[in-house]
């Protein structure tokens, strides 16, 4: 056969194939009668939806992706970036988020290693946006008399007297510092069609937000406010700020007006509970009296995650909380509150930290019947540099000024605040959906179906049942068993089969460009019989085959800021069975992965810019990933 | 498709080696309508190279065996260093990928959610048992699912996936995510494997799959540094190997495939280097498998022991899963059918990277 009998042949054979197969489809798509979950007419794209009889395994059984972004990011829409140095906008904020290189305020051209997959630009409602606009002397602002003296010093370069005149308005209810609604919608509008722009579902996903930054008596109350939806609503109301009121529960009325109006839905993202001398977590509401009712209720239903993780140190737990806890000393903040304007005081740490609200949580839950503190776990960063870096070798610190220069290591924060080498290189919001879009992020942020890490990309899964067992870690896609036989983190285990303990499936892999594991611990918290509130860590897989009390040891090299992953594993799966269960209490569980010791940022920074460490200086972190806990109710 | 003569009928001369270099810098190595890598004929000592063969024309004629050099890539790869000899221009010096080829708009390579080439061969209980285009062509069952072009690039773009296609910097999968580094140079040490940045040390101290070795005149023999892991959703790893071809001073073509990393407690046998089979977990009655065996993660260094600085060679790496079911015995389970004898029920899914290549000075 030559070239063109072949050719003849198989130009037949494809007609003949094609014809055959259009006479197909025209069957199939004139037959009504066709069985229900195959009624699509081909071509249709349909939305994922369990179909039992599908061929297709991501039918039959549709499992969550992990996405990795950040939630609580600052641009120079933030007066106290723009007041600090900061000038990259919201627009560079993102670009640089997807992976492109921009240049950084202090001149050094910086890229990420890996582009994030969300980002939730969340800057100050307070003066939102107004310094830019003082500065090019904006006449919307032009009769605005507060204004005018801020833009006076402004254009004097007067900064110092700025930020003192500023900062006491941040939390101040006088109309006086408000400028007009118009402005005001102005910026919003600019702000959130930045974020819609950047919005290209199932590939990036941009969230319109901004921060409730609520510090009475310089205690951090602040929050992120994270909306689900667009422009066309999320624009009917101005953001709720401290000015309009610095108590939560006015922010929570704000949240159900703007559902009520809009049809829309947001949720608020409390951080720094670290820094909130007691009042993150308190047992009081702003007004002094208990928490009652309406307020766990609210708070329940509003705020689903807590950002437990970021730059300005960590709030999992403290020392004095948790002392049986060897690793609870990580990137601690007590000094103490926001402001430094109050020193913290032991009385403070219970209402400061994640694990012991959980716990007070269970015994709300107790008292009366909602748990207000029925929170998830995720880290973001809070830079005010619009550039999200929580990796400890590519660290652009917090403000312009702890952006990488030989001396960012022995400066304040604005000259007088907390010393710069404390800052964390942290954190990440790691969230297990369906897919890249704001509807399905959403979604998994309020069914808690996320984590948080310190800086490194260590991919997590945490299932809870009453059947798991050790055959089922052989499972190539370890996702369908833990579905299939249990819930995921952020979930409710419930009605426990008689003289039985739970189970858990837990897995942990190492960021593939990163350090190794050193151990995957579940955290247990409980109300004993008698009321009173516990905890225990218990160590499920250490690497190495090492005993719970052996340290993983240390390859880090502080010469020359270097580490190998000769010690840790790079995975770990395991099921565990809780083996101090009582049906009788209520309980929760959460996953810690720790890496091994890695060079801290601040041992990059002595290496790259040739500079000695002073002594009280941390040079080494173990970063680590917390999950939203699994919680046991009798 | 790797030919001594042009559609002419000529040998292929200088010309058509440069157009051929220039303008075929990669070939797409396995689809759905079987695997190019290489052949059992061309390939006796090497146990995994009868893989979703496919060795009859578009006409069912069986290729004859003296032409399979020319149908097969690491005939072609050791092809063109003989063309290299004559011409200075090697015209078969491609990296390689995957793809599909599926024809009804459905990109689906895996094994358990294959959907076919035509429509004809989309998921149905009669698929396994047809022939493609009414009987005309060849057995429905043969047809493999069959894969994934994997990039390294600075950002996913066309103008970033282009020039890391230009730059051969991309490997073949038959189907799975598995995750494959690869590079070679002078310089490597033991422990850089270890290193959280090894990828920037490799690229540092030497070239990435795809690119070029050339001796600076140093005594030593080259060193590779290789990475797998295992697809996160899919099979554990079995073994890495690196497949060596070259020519010698004269002018004969060999190849040797080397076992450098490997799951378990295997030793290789001291005189040929044979590696017994990992086993399997495949269970036929449900069409499943697990990991318990393999390894998700396979690493290491490994320096040619028979380096000949005047020999001209290329070396690329190929990664294989342990085994799992093949597409045919998810359709037996599935649509509760026999599968006939012939048809292969469990599959040992791998990726080849591109070569890296050595020239003599």
């Amino acid at each position: 056969m030559n070239c063109y009998q072949l050719f003849k042949a198989t130009a037949l054979s494809l007609l003949l194939l094609c014809m055959s197969g259009c006479d197909r489809a025209s069957e199939v798509s004139s037959a009504d009668n066709a069985p229900a979950a195959e009624a699509q007419s081909p071509g249709k794209v349909s939305d994922s939806t369990v179909e039992e009889g599908s061929y297709s395994p991501p039918v039959r059984n549709p499992t969550p992706q992990l996405y990795w972004g950040d939630t609580h990011l600052h641009t120079q829409l933030s007066a106290d970036a723009y007041l600090t140095g900061t000038r990259l906008t919201s627009e560079i904020a993102f670009q640089f988020a997807r992976g492109k290189i921009v240049t950084a305020d202090n001149g050094m051209r910086v890229k990420l290693r890996r582009p994030l997959d969300f980002l939730a630009i969340a800057d100050h409602g307070t003066s939102l946006g107004i310094f830019p606009r003082l500065m090019d002397n904006d006449p919307a602002l032009a009769d605005w008399e507060v204004g005018k003296r801020w833009s006076a010093y402004l254009q004097a370069g007067n900064i110092e007297d700025l930020i003192n005149e500023w900062a006491p308005s941040m939390n101040s209810v006088d109309p006086k510092f408000q400028n007009t609604p118009k402005v005001r919608a102005s910026i919003w509008e600019h702000s959130v069609a930045t974020a819609d722009a950047h919005n290209e579902p199932g590939l990036f996903t941009a969230f319109a937000a901004y921060e409730w930054t609520s510090a009475p008596d310089g205690n951090n109350l602040h929050r992120v406010v994270l909306y689900k939806d667009g422009a066309e609503k999320v624009t009917q109301t101005l953001p709720f700020t401290a000015q309009d009121s610095p108590d939560p529960e006015q922010l929570w009325s704000f949240f159900e007006d703007y559902e009520r109006l809009t049809g829309g839905e947001v949720l608020a993202i409390p951080h720094n509970s670290n820094v909130s001398n007691g009042r993150m977590f308190s047992p009081q509401r702003e007004n002094g009296s208990p928490l009652d009712k309406q307020y766990v209720a609210h708070r329940a239903r509003w705020e689903p995650v807590l950002e437990v993780t970021q730059v300005k140190g960590d709030s999992e737990t403290h020392p004095y909380l948790s002392p049986d806890d060897p690793f609870a000393d990580f990137e601690t903040w007590d000094e103490g509150n926001i402001a430094m304007s109050a020193l913290k005081e032991p009385w403070m740490l219970q209402y400061d930290y994640a694990r012991s609200a959980l716990k007070d949580g269970l015994a709300y839950e107790a008292a009366l019947g909602v748990n207000p503190f029925k929170f998830g776990m995720i880290g973001s960063t809070d830079s005010h540099t619009g550039l999200s870096t929580s990796a400890e070798n590519n660290f652009f610190g917090k403000f312009l000024e702890s952006e990488p220069k030989p001396d960012r290591i022995t400066e304040k924060m604005a000259g007088v605040l907390q010393e710069s080498w404390q800052l964390g290189a942290a954190g990440l919001a790691a969230v297990w959906a369906e897919e890249n879009t704001r509807e399905a992020l959403f979604a998994a942020i309020k069914r808690r179906e996320v984590y948080a890490t310190t800086g490194p990309r260590i991919e997590v899964r945490f299932f809870a049942g009453w059947a798991f067992n050790p055959q089922d870690l052989q499972s190539p896609d370890l996702s369908v068993v833990g579905y299939h036989k249990g819930v995921p983190m952020g979930a409710d285990l419930a009605s426990a089969p008689v003289g039985q303990s739970p189970s858990f499936l837990l897995a942990a892999s190492k960021d593939p460009d990163g350090a190794n594991l050193d151990r995957i611990q579940v955290i247990k918290g409980w109300v004993d019989s008698a009321g009173k509130t516990q905890e225990k860590v218990y160590d499920v897989a250490l690497s190495g085959g090492r005993k719970a009390d052996q340290s993983v040891g240390t390859s880090v090299r502080l010469e020359d800021a270097s580490y190998t992953n000769s010690i840790g594993v790079s995975e770990f799966a395991e099921v565990w069975v809780d083996p101090d269960f009582d049906p009788e209490l209520r309980a929760f569980y959460y996953v810690r992965v720790l890496e091994i010791p890695t060079p801290r940022w601040t041992t990059y920074d002595a290496h790259r810019f040739k500079v000695a460490l002073e002594e009280n200086v941390r040079t080494v972190v173990q970063d680590r990933a917390y999950t939203s806990a699994i919680w046991y109710t009798p | 498709m790797f030919p001594d003569n042009t559609v002419d009928g000529n040998p292929i001369d200088v010309g058509y080696a440069r157009m051929s270099a220039r303008w075929e810098p990669l070939a797409e190595v396995t689809q759905v309508k079987g695997d190019s890598e290489t052949h059992p004929i061309l390939s006796p000592d090497d146990e995994f190279s009868d893989f979703e063969t496919f060795d009859t024309n578009l006409g069912l004629k069986k290729t004859k065996e003296n032409k399979l050099k020319h149908d097969y890539a690491r005939g072609a790869l050791k092809q063109g260093l003989l063309y290299e000899q004559k011409f200075q221009v090697n015209p078969y010096k491609f990296g390689m990928i995957g793809s599909t080829d599926g024809h009804n708009s459905l990109s689906t390579p895996e094994e358990d959610n294959f959907f076919g080439k035509f429509v004809e061969s989309e998921p149905r209980s009669e698929r396994t048992s047809s022939k493609l285009a009414g009987d005309r062509l060849w057995e429905n069952w043969s047809i493999s699912a069959s894969g994934y072009a994997a990039v390294w690039a600075t950002e996913n773009t066309r103008e970033a996936l282009f020039a890391a296609m230009k730059r051969k910097e991309v490997y073949a999968t038959t189907g799975s995510h598995i995750r494959v580094r690869f590079f070679g140079g002078w310089e490597y040490t033991d422990s850089m494997i270890d290193k959280p940045n090894y990828e920037e040390l490799g690229y540092r101290y030497g070239v990435p799959m795809g690119g070029d070795l050339i001796n600076g005149g140093l005594k030593k023999s080259p060193t590779f540094m290789f990475s797998a892991s295992k697809d996160p959703l899919g099979a554990n790893l079995d073994r890495i190997q690196i497949v060596k071809g070259w020519l010698d001073k004269r002018g004969q073509l060999h190849e040797k495939v080397y076992n450098v990393a490997w799951a378990g407690a295997r030793v290789p046998d001291e005189k040929t280097g044979f590696l017994r089979p990992i086993g399997s977990t495949v269970s036929e009655e449900d069409a499943t498998y697990d990991n318990s065996i393999g390894d998700y993660h396979l690493s290491g260094i490994w320096t040619d022991p028979d380096f000949d600085e005047g020999q001209r060679s290329f070396y690329y790496c190929r990664v294989i899963e342990i085994p799992r079911p093949r597409w045919t015995l998810k359709d037996a389970v599935f649509f509760d059918i026999m599968l006939p004898d012939e048809v292969p029920k469990v599959i040992q899914d791998r990726a080849y990277t591109s070569p890296i290549w050595y020239q003599p000075n």
